[in-house]
């Protein structure tokens, strides 16, 4: 450099920019840049990013270990972005893990998955968590139905939390944001969690502003993020402006969606109790239909083509100190069931700027608007409605010539169900989300060693909702005034309810990381804080008896019946975090971390907590002997033990007081006793893991075998009332949690003009319940108890993902025991395990194919294993709707013996009791015990979603001076599913993802399945 | 490297000052966690009345004070329902409902000094035992409460005993104290029973007693002296009954047998109180006097035609073929169907804003009779006799003048002066003049009827005691079909609440029996010898 000192050469210049991987389009960081033809030359820093000085007509060398090297000519612009490719997969690659920190993905020590944001957004999926699935091992998402601004709820690695929340932490770019799905409970009317779905709120995200996804998902995820981060976490990583000639890009989306998935019902017999005909009642037990009666295909009438349509147009550039990006998104769907729909807009802005030589600084800013018009859900819910609709009535016939609504009942208005029509017209349903997500990264280096980084960020939201029930429908709704019963808008003569939801969460961080390479050792050191504090504020006012018959207003409700309530949540942590990696030679790795946690909810003297994690990898390619194999291009061992603790629920450290409506008022104890002596729940987790890559990286595989084991759980059972409450906070309980993933990436064919990649996601996961907390027998979430008595309940013993449901009562020797007075099964009246939720193993395939101009890639989501709560079919067969009741006329003796009071001597009295249906409807509906709808070992197959491109050729293109680039794509989801499951989707959730513990998946009941959607659209570049 | 020094300086002084203001906001701010003792006062009287007669309505078929309108209604074979938690009430009003409900408010009143608070505390949570465990026979004594256990283990009925009367003595010392901050205006703040007046509390608390020495009468340490000390001190009159206002504004605020409630929609008056009341049993007479006890009308209603029918146990009875002979609902409403709707003019105790009677004063004038018939070798004296009579006198004054509102001795006078003292000098009353007459079963049935609707829980006990003997209760018949698993015996017991112990706390039970089938009509320890 001191040699260049003086010349004054006119073209002498610096020349800065951004070296990335081709790969993924991650900067990359320790980049060679070298002067050709001297021995000048510089490194990209932790941002990719490079500045040297040069003349026009140098040639520079941008190389990097593991890259192909590529070579740049210095002409008149100052800025060179350089792009390399690898030749061997993954060995430099870096990843954002902690607090915006990178990485060298050979330095970790667990297994972490990344999904590019292209990807993601090539499914033009809504909610981007939907695309996830399959395209990263060991990770679960389940849609709660199949309608516009549907919840999603994300598992990874199984079940830690028995009674808890198991959705993993969301990170964006180093910031925590929320993703919390709306839970009833905080309504005036105490929603029972299951007739409502809400957003959740990660669905915010406007997947075009997503660079790339990484999926922690063992032991690193807690060990860097902590508590909430015990379920893993998700860090989201956004597209940022890169220096250079600004462009503009624009694309769209139009889709057209289809239900193609119903619950059948049967259309031989009409209305009726015991065959015989009575049109004034819902079930379907009465005489064949007359021959020539119009049967009506109701179903088939009400759906609609669901439609939307999506633009986005964004701005970037930039010089060489200072780069932005503005991204916008407007979306608009209307679903498949009328009356749902869901729009989005959202606005994010980007910016960096290198303040000095030394300090760097990084803004964001993202406003979103989102709204959705929704349906009920559940028992008493649109779906139900329409599908336990007469079938010789035409739905679509819901009013009367004078405009009144029609009655299917003549004799009691006040059980004849809503026509899904009058429903969807007269009942509102909706929510509107308005947020403002920003952050700030200022990152400073003093020395060349040291960074000094802090982030700091806020996400905040605020929900309106509105329900009305009009005082017309029999639709239902908790009431308060009516001992929070269920009570319908007829008979409360209007029903409304409108919610404001604020949700503020502030996080920020503060990091001192150390990088020193001394000989063989390359060492980092991060000492630094976090604090974190979330607050939700929910305000309810809910009323009845309207006063204008059809005003949706909270003022045109009776005061006398307006009801408010408050519900805020506040919780704060402050946690000191350490982190230490050294390596050898790039060959061992050994990482150490601790954290100790200061958490606001529990008690005083048990607030603080620390966990450690330690892990270490071997890169035994790396030793001499196996160097430079042709075969085996990279090889790794690693193993990782990590702890985590976990806090408690807020103000759960005492009892509540809830205000009494008795004579005279005043308080009395909430029904969940608080605990004084709450200690942090305890997960610890250790993996063990491999990866390999052969041909020089055209065939890789990563198998990773975990166990987890929380202890300690934090839950409110409910236990025997000599401890004052009904249900009681206390610690305990052990799960265990173990599994296997394996990811094999391949590249079988690559040419100059075709290449096919296939990646393939293998999840395996098995979750224990060791022993429950007090040794309780049995613990059950009353959220997904939706329907007939099965439940998600958990036993000793039996997996965290158990079914609980009544059986048949049987004898010693296991014979059904049938009732002497009407030939009948009996039901045990006992929740005992029927079923187990959890897969035997899901595969997730992708296939890439590339030739010249256009691309194909589809995903095939399989799953093996795992059984259903088909509730919908209980609830058909209950009312006569099933098509197994159709062979009703056959007269039936149940195998099984009597229970007279001999089924358990030497000579039980075997069961002759002929039964015939058609005029004993018991058979269905007493005779129809749960867990004969409990549906065993549900396979599929499922086109996830497939993309069709075709890119404009640059030769095509230079003929114009509009558009530097230009494609055309062709998109489809859900295309087609093939399982042995008889009801509509078995990948539905039967509550909505804000259900705690191991949720609702697995429970289909009156929940939309997902429609088949196809969209295309083109996207421009400027 | 002095920047980075001062930098983490700075930022440990932040984290170690500012953690612990920082991390103070665990304090609910929806709801309170701590509050004023007479803010939790008024709920736990409510619940006094909720607990007790939400069972009560299962003992009124055990004791065949009424009955189901459908044949071989479960209670009416004196059986229980599996897996249930009906009844379960009275569980749950002990343990939770009262429950430490009654330490938050102690510890309020201890700390401000307000003794009187104190005092009801105490009286509250001895009635709570007294009662639950007359019900229950082994409860959880030593380990209730303690909130670090999730098993609990069952004590014997005597220790209950033995708790009342040590809570007893705790009331009665500090409602004896007019130091610190007793104040009656304060007390009467949340005190919906008596109004802040001690003096009547204290009366209440050696009813309490009263029942607690009385309850033990089989057995050789049962005290007829002690009865006898503990009646004289507590109730002197109606205007000291143990009674609970109710607005009667709402289902949440209104009298328990009030017609907004509709908690009695599936019972019918029975047979046996027919008979006592028209006179069959009390006189001998073969044909029902109507015009005998002027209680009749007030507490009973006829069907369409005029004639007074009751439900016979197990047998259903509600005649509904015919709307001229089918037994109305109680509620003193003559409608058959459907239930009279809330703020319905209703007769006695069940209208929606009756104060909720628990414990009255002619109620311990009869334990003082039965003490003193006993004092005499179970002969009838001049002294057991006027006891007897002053609790005949004291339910005709009560049905007369139902509580009602903020009035505790009503001022309707459905009796007259003169049906008064015509009843009290007919042949369905001893008379003073051949107290030497007077049998048990004339002080216990009387008691029955004048516990009428809301002393079920008292009227079983009594009849436990006398091993339902149908010498003493006369109309009392054996259900033709008992409950199955029964073994042919009658009800002694309730078995406890099902979701609670027989869900959550099976061990505990399985030491003590109650997993057997029959468990329910297992002797307490009170009715033993």
């Amino acid at each position: 450099m001191i040699f260049l000192i003086g010349q004054t050469f006119a073209q002498e210049k610096i020349i800065t920019g951004t070296v990335t991987s081709s790969d993924d389009g991650l900067p990359l960081p320790g980049v060679s840049i070298k002067i050709k033809g001297s021995n000048l030359g510089t490194q990209s820093n932790i941002d990719g990013k490079y500045n040297i000085r040069t003349k026009v007509g140098d040639v520079l060398i941008f190389s990097f270990l593991g890259n192909i090297s590529e070579e740049k000519t210095v002409g008149p612009n100052n800025i060179i972005n350089a792009e390399l490719s690898q030749d061997a997969k993954s060995l430099n690659e870096v990843v954002v893990l902690g607090f915006g920190q990178t990485e060298q993905k050979r330095d970790l020590v667990t297994a972490t998955q990344t999904v590019q944001g292209k990807d993601i957004a090539d499914t033009q999926r809504e909610n981007f968590l939907n695309a996830l699935q399959g395209r990263v091992a060991g990770l679960t998402v389940t849609s709660t139905s199949g309608n516009p601004g549907a919840s999603s709820s994300i598992v990874l690695r199984g079940i830690n939390s028995i009674g808890g929340n198991n959705q993993p932490l969301f990170i964006i770019d180093g910031i925590r944001i929320d993703n919390s799905t709306f839970g009833q409970g905080a309504l005036a009317s105490d929603g029972p969690n299951r007739n409502n779905d809400y957003l959740n709120r990660a669905g915010d995200i406007n997947p075009n502003d997503i660079e790339s996804v990484t999926v922690l998902k063992g032991p690193e995820a807690a060990a860097i993020y902590g508590s909430d981060a015990a379920s893993g976490a998700i860090i989201i990583t956004t597209k940022k402006g890169k220096a250079g000639a600004g462009s503009i890009s624009y694309d769209n989306n139009f889709s057209f969606s289809e239900a193609y998935r119903f619950p059948e019902v049967q259309t031989t017999y009409g209305r009726g109790i015991n065959g015989l005909k009575d049109n004034n009642v819902r079930s379907a037990f009465g005489p064949k239909f007359e021959p020539g009666t119009t049967i009506f295909d109701n179903q088939e009438n009400f759906f609609r083509t669901g439609t939307s349509q999506q633009h986005n147009l964004s701005f970037e550039g930039g010089s060489e100190t200072t780069t932005y990006r503005i991204s916008t998104q407007y979306r608009n769907a209307d679903g498949v069931f009328p009356g749902t729909a869901n729009q989005r807009l959202s606005v994010r802005l980007t910016g960096s700027t290198k303040i000095s030589k030394k300090f760097t600084s990084t803004g964001s800013f993202n406003f979103i608007n989102n709204s959705t018009q929704k349906t009920s859900k559940g028992q008493f819910g649109t779906f139900l409605g329409l599908l336990t609709w007469p079938t010789d009535d035409d739905i679509t016939v819901y009013l009367n010539p004078d405009g009144t609504r029609r009655r299917l009942r003549t004799t009691n208005d006040g059980t004849d169900v809503d026509n899904p029509f009058f429903d969807i017209n007269n009942n509102v349903n909706r929510d509107k989300t308005n947020r403002v997500v920003g952050n700030i990264d200022l990152s400073y280096n003093p020395l060349e060693w040291l960074n000094l980084r802090s982030l700091v960020g806020a996400d905040f939201y605020n929900t309106l909702g509105n329900v009305l029930v009009s005082p017309f429908s029999t639709a239902a709704q908790n009431s308060p005034l009516n001992g929070f019963n269920s009570t319908s808008g007829l008979s409360a003569r209007g029903i409304l309810e409108n919610y404001t939801d604020n949700n503020l969460l502030i996080n920020g961080s503060f990091f001192a990381t150390a990088k020193k390479t001394i000989k063989d050792f390359r060492g980092t050191l991060a000492i630094g804080g976090e604090a974190f504090d979330t607050r939700n504020d929910v305000n309810t006012i809910y009323g009845e008896r309207f006063y204008e018959l059809t005003f949706n207003g909270i003022n045109n409700t009776d005061p006398t019946t307006q009801r408010a309530k408050n519900t805020i949540t506040q919780r704060r942590r402050l946690a000191v975090i350490g982190r230490f990696n050294l390596n050898w030679k790039d060959m061992v790795n050994l990482q150490v971390t601790g954290r100790n946690d200061f958490s606001s909810t529990l008690p005083i003297d048990n607030q603080s907590f620390f966990y450690p994690s330690v892990g270490g990898s071997f890169e035994f390619t790396q030793l001499p002997m196996l160097k430079g194999s042709k075969i085996l291009s990279f090889g790794k061992l690693r193993a990782s033990y990590a702890e985590v603790g976990k806090d408690a629920p807020p103000y759960r450290i005492g009892t509540n007081l809830d205000a009494q409506f008795t004579t005279g008022g005043g308080f009395q104890y909430n029904v969940f006793g608080g605990n004084s002596a709450l200690v942090p729940e305890q997960v610890k987790s250790f993996e063990v893991g491999t990866e390999l890559q052969f041909l020089k990286g055209r065939l890789g595989l990563d198998i990773a075998y975990y166990s987890t084991r929380p202890t300690n759980q934090i839950i409110a059972p409910r236990i025997s009332y000599g401890g004052g409450f009904i249900l009681q906070f206390i610690n305990g309980g052990t799960i265990e949690n173990t599994g296997v993933e394996v990811q094999l990436t391949s590249n079988p064919i690559k040419t100059k003009n075709f290449s096919w990649n296939s990646d393939l996601n293998f999840t395996r996961a098995r979750g224990r319940v060791v022993r429950l907390p007090a040794d309780l027998p049995e613990y059950y979430n009353s959220d997904t108890w939706l329907f007939a008595n099965a439940r998600a309940s958990l036993f000793p013993g039996g997996s965290t993902t158990s079914i609980g449901s009544f059986d048949y009562a049987r004898n010693e020797k296991g014979e059904v025991l049938i009732s002497p007075t009407n030939g009948l099964p009996v039901s045990d009246n006992t929740f005992k395990i029927t079923g187990d939720r959890q897969p035997d193993f899901s595969i997730g395939l992708i296939n890439k194919f590339a030739y010249k101009s256009l691309s194909l890639s589809f995903l095939l989501d399989i799953r093996k294993g795992g059984d259903v709560f088909n509730g919908n079919e209980l609830q058909l067969t209950r009312l006569g709707l099933s098509k197994r009741t159709e062979n009703r006329d056959q007269p039936i003796i149940i195998p099984g013996v009597l229970n007279d009071g001999l089924q358990n001597s030497l000579t039980p009295t075997k069961n002759t009791i002929q039964v015939t249906p058609n005029t004993n409807q018991n058979f269905y509906t007493l005779g129809s015990i749960e867990s004969d709808f409990i549906e065993k070992d549900i396979n599929w197959v499922r086109l996830q979603d497939f993309t069709l491109g075709f890119q404009f050729p640059k030769t095509l293109l230079q003929k114009q001076k509009v558009f530097k680039t230009a494609s055309v794509f062709f998109t489809g989801t859900d295309i087609f599913m093939i399982t042995n499951y008889s009801g509509a989707d078995p990948n539905v959730n039967g509550t909505n993802a804000s259900t705690l513990g191991s949720g609702a998946a697995g429970f289909d009941y009156g929940a939309l399945s997902t429609p088949r959607t196809f969209s295309f659209g083109l996207r421009v570049g400027l | 490297m002095k920047n980075l020094k001062f930098i983490i300086l700075l930022f440990t002084i932040i984290t170690v000052s500012g953690c612990k203001d920082y991390l103070d906001v665990n304090v609910n701010p929806n709801n309170p966690q701590k509050t004023d003792a007479a803010n939790l006062l008024a709920p736990l009287l409510a619940n006094m009345i909720r607990g007790e007669w939400f069972d009560s309505r299962a003992v009124g078929q055990y004791i065949q004070q009424w009955g189901a309108p459908t044949a071989n209604a479960v209670f009416e074979t004196h059986g229980y329902v599996p897996a249930s938690d009906t009844p379960g009430e009275k569980w749950r009003q002990h343990y939770f409902a009262i429950g430490t409900n009654i330490d938050l408010l102690l510890e309020d009143a201890l700390k401000g000094e307000k003794w009187d608070y104190v005092g009801v505390a105490y009286a509250i949570r001895a009635w709570s035992w007294q009662t639950s465990t007359d019900v229950y026979g082994e409860m959880i004594l030593k380990q209730a409460w303690d909130g670090t256990r999730a098993k609990f283990d069952y004590d014997t009925q005597e220790e209950v005993y033995a708790e009342v009367v040590r809570l007893c003595n705790l009331a009665l010392e500090n409602l004896n104290r007019t130091d610190g901050a007793v104040s009656q205006a304060n007390l009467a703040r949340g005190d919906l029973m008596y109004y802040g007046d001690r003096a009547k509390w204290i009366k209440f608390v050696y009813g309490i007693l009263a029942m607690n020495a009385h309850h033990i009468s089989n057995k050789s340490t049962y005290s007829a002296d002690k009865v006898i000390e503990y009646v004289d001190k507590s109730f002197s009159n109606n205007g000291d009954n143990a009674t609970v206002q109710c607005n009667g504004s709402s289902s949440a605020d209104a009298n328990f047998w009030g017609p907004a409630r509709g908690n009695l929609a599936s019972f019918r008056q029975s047979d046996y109180i027919v008979r006592l009341l028209d006179g069959r049993i009390l006189t001998g007479s073969a044909t029902p006097n109507n015009n005998l006890d002027p209680r009749l009308p007030l507490l009973l209603t006829a069907s369409g035609d005029g004639v007074y029918r009751g439900a016979e146990p197990t047998r259903g009875g509600l005649n509904a073929a015919s709307a001229t002979i089918s037994i109305p609902f109680l509620w003193g409403s003559p409608s058959t169907s459907p239930p009279p709707i809330a703020g319905t003019a209703t007769k006695y105790i069940f209208r929606d804003n009756s104060r909720g009677v628990l414990f009255t004063y002619a109620q311990t004038q009869f334990m003082k009779a039965e003490a003193l018939f006993r004092k005499n070798n179970n002969v009838g004296n001049s002294a057991s006799c006027a006891a007897y009579r002053e609790g005949v006198g004291a339910s005709l004054d009560l049905v007369s003048n139902p509580p009602l509102a903020l009035s505790v001795v009503g001022v309707t006078n459905f009796i007259s002066p003169a049906a008064r003292a015509a009843y009290l000098g007919s042949a369905a009353v001893v008379q003073l003049a051949s107290a030497a007459n007077l049998k048990m079963s004339d002080i216990m049935q009387q008691k029955y009827i004048a516990s009428f609707v809301y002393g079920n829980l008292e009227t079983w006990v009594d009849m436990r005691r006398f091993r339902y003997d149908t010498n003493v209760y006369q109309g009392f018949v054996m259900p033709s079909a008992l409950y199955f698993t029964n073994n042919g015996k009658l009800a002694y017991r309730i078995r406890p609440r099902f979701n609670s112990e027989y869900v959550w706390n099976v061990e505990a039970l399985n030491k003590i029996g109650a997993l057997a089938l029959d468990y329910h009509t297992k002797e307490p320890w009170f009715v033993q010898n």
